[in-house]
């Protein structure tokens, strides 16, 4: 074995492939490399990260490696490449840790929040934007009440969770808060930019069929004054 | 010193020491708010991965930014992956290309090894076996990077505990042609010539003397750990005298543009980081006094 594609193949055993076995030093490099991915979900994901067990993780990310070899140059990037290939897939430890995937990226979004770019925002006079440092998510499983002694699938009740991150222009502090059906379509609505604040609520009662009259509106109103103050919504 | 008068590109002739950046420290995660609180003026330059900041923004980027008005900044990536039979992540190199531009960089720089193999990336540096093959593949890859970036580019050598296939040369060997090949300049680590030279059982001087000391542009100095039968490259504790040693020698044999603490992990506390870049200095200016104009330094 001495040719660079020989060598390159050997190399991705040794890091990967679960059917084998490295010898001697190899093995280090294994332990490097796998260690290395521990280090950077400690970071990422620490609940995940605290509930799986060295060889738990040693299975999952195995698979991950071989099945969804990771693309991006940015390490802090891994763990929300992890945690998609686990969303989507059955995987080696799906019936233990069925929420996996959900929790890892919800875990990420917070750092994908923190280092979001800093993006102007513009929009016609009086419309509203949403804080471009965001980050919207959908979950099936209680994510954020995931914990070291709280992670029973069969304890966990199963429900639409919807789970809002955003930086706060000021502190740069990542603030997170669940949110019902409603206010998330108030944000998915944003997300496809600027809307004027009538308009805006519009569309959110055409989709959530409800009735768009005076107490709705001056609720919603209300609402988008809150968001507001908290550096959610900004107005143009 | 401004960014630019360290950016400033030299002669041809000069390629390789016409800069003087001086004694600098990684910028890392956790010490960048200590860094921009105090400002130390023991450091005349910063040296970040680009990978670390492009495409953000919020706190850490501020920090870098605010850092960058201060200090010349030294570009230095982990993820070209030069020794991979994958083409070039040209997107990076793009990416890296586009956001080094605003902060004048002298050159950039990766390390002689693979750091994604069959396409997947990681971030741990695997060797590439000694061969004539290897060279042909790497030195070629080298041109293209300073192609794309635009910028003058220096191979670090690395650490490794395996030589993977059958080695046709001697490590000096192997590092020596790429960088005369791919005419680029060399980073030479002396924490990983160390390394290497206890876990193969080489002479550190014999290596020095066949390298070509008017290539290189970049030093890191760094710590390891002692295991029970090597030594493991963590650039995680303090640096050992036998390494300062190395970089003793080095300063005796060449100028250096630019000397880097490097310290990955296992961070202490600013002011001990600190004693480590006066330490280099230190070592630096005794060479300087021997006759060597080893750094110039804003200072
Ligand atoms: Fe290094």
């Amino acid at each position: 074995m001495s040719s660079l594609k020989e060598i390159e193949a050997f190399w991705e055993k040794v890091c990967f492939d679960p059917n084998y076995q490295p010898e001697g030093r190899y093995q280090t490099y294994r332990e490097l490399v796998f260690s290395g991915m521990l280090d950077v979900l400690q970071s990422i994901c620490p609940v995940a990260r605290g509930i799986l067990s060295d060889g738990d993780w040693q299975q999952v990310l195995q698979e991950f490696l071989r099945e969804a070899p990771p693309r991006s140059v940015v390490i802090r990037q891994l763990p929300f490449e992890a945690s998609q290939y686990l969303k989507d897939h059955d995987h080696v430890l799906s019936e233990t840790y069925p929420w996996l995937g959900e929790l890892m990226e919800y875990e990420y979004l917070e750092v994908g929040v923190r280092f979001a770019p800093e993006v102007q925002v513009t929009g016609p006079k009086d419309s509203l934007s949403l804080n471009p440092a965001h980050a919207l998510g959908a979950y099936t499983w209680p994510v954020h009440f995931i914990s070291e002694t709280r992670h029973d699938p069969d304890k966990l009740p199963r429900a639409e969770y919807f789970l809002f991150l955003w930086r706060e222009p000021e502190s740069l502090e990542v603030k997170f808060m669940e949110i019902n059906p409603l206010v998330a379509a108030v944000f998915r609505h944003l997300q496809n930019g600027p809307l004027n604040e009538i308009s805006l609520l519009q569309q959110v009662a055409d989709e959530m069929e409800i009735e768009p009259g005076t107490e709705y509106l001056e609720e919603g109103k209300a609402l988008l004054k809150g968001l507001a103050d908290k550096g959610i919504v900004f107005k143009n | 010193m401004s960014k630019t008068s360290a950016g400033q590109k030299k002669n041809q002739g000069d390629r390789f020491k016409g800069y003087r950046l001086g004694v600098g420290l990684g910028l890392r995660r956790e010490n960048s708010e200590d860094l921009v609180k105090y400002k130390p003026s023991e450091i005349d330059c910063l040296e970040a991965a680009p990978e670390n900041y492009f495409g953000t923004g919020g706190k850490l980027y501020r920090e870098f930014l605010e850092l960058a008005e201060v200090y010349p900044i030294v570009f230095h990536g982990i993820s070209t992956s030069v020794g991979s039979l994958k083409p070039l992540n040209r997107n990076y190199l793009k990416e890296v290309r586009a956001f080094v531009k605003d902060f004048s960089p002298a050159w950039f720089s990766d390390h002689l090894c693979y750091s994604s193999v069959m396409g997947a990336q990681f971030h741990d540096l695997l060797p590439l076996p000694f061969t004539e093959e290897a060279i042909n593949h790497v030195v070629p890859r080298i041109q293209q990077i300073q192609d794309v970036l635009d910028l003058p580019f220096a191979i670090e050598n690395i650490s490794c505990y395996v030589h993977p296939g059958e080695p046709e040369m001697k490590e000096w060997e192997f590092v020596r042609e790429v960088v005369e090949r791919a005419d680029c300049g060399l980073l030479l680590d002396v924490n990983n010539l160390y390394v290497n030279s206890v876990n193969f059982g080489f002479d550190v001087e014999e290596y020095l003397q066949h390298m070509p000391m008017e290539r290189i542009m970049h030093i890191h100095v760094a710590g390891h750990r002692v295991m029970d039968d090597f030594l493991l490259d963590t650039h995680g504790e303090n640096i050992i005298d036998p390494v300062w040693k190395i970089l003793e020698r080095v300063a005796s044999l060449t100028s250096l543009p630019a000397v880097i603490v490097e310290r990955d992990n296992n961070l202490p506390p600013l002011p001990d980081q600190l004693a480590e870049v006066r330490m280099a200095r230190q070592i630096i200016e005794n060479a300087n006094a021997a006759g060597v104009s080893a750094v110039g330094g804003a200072k």
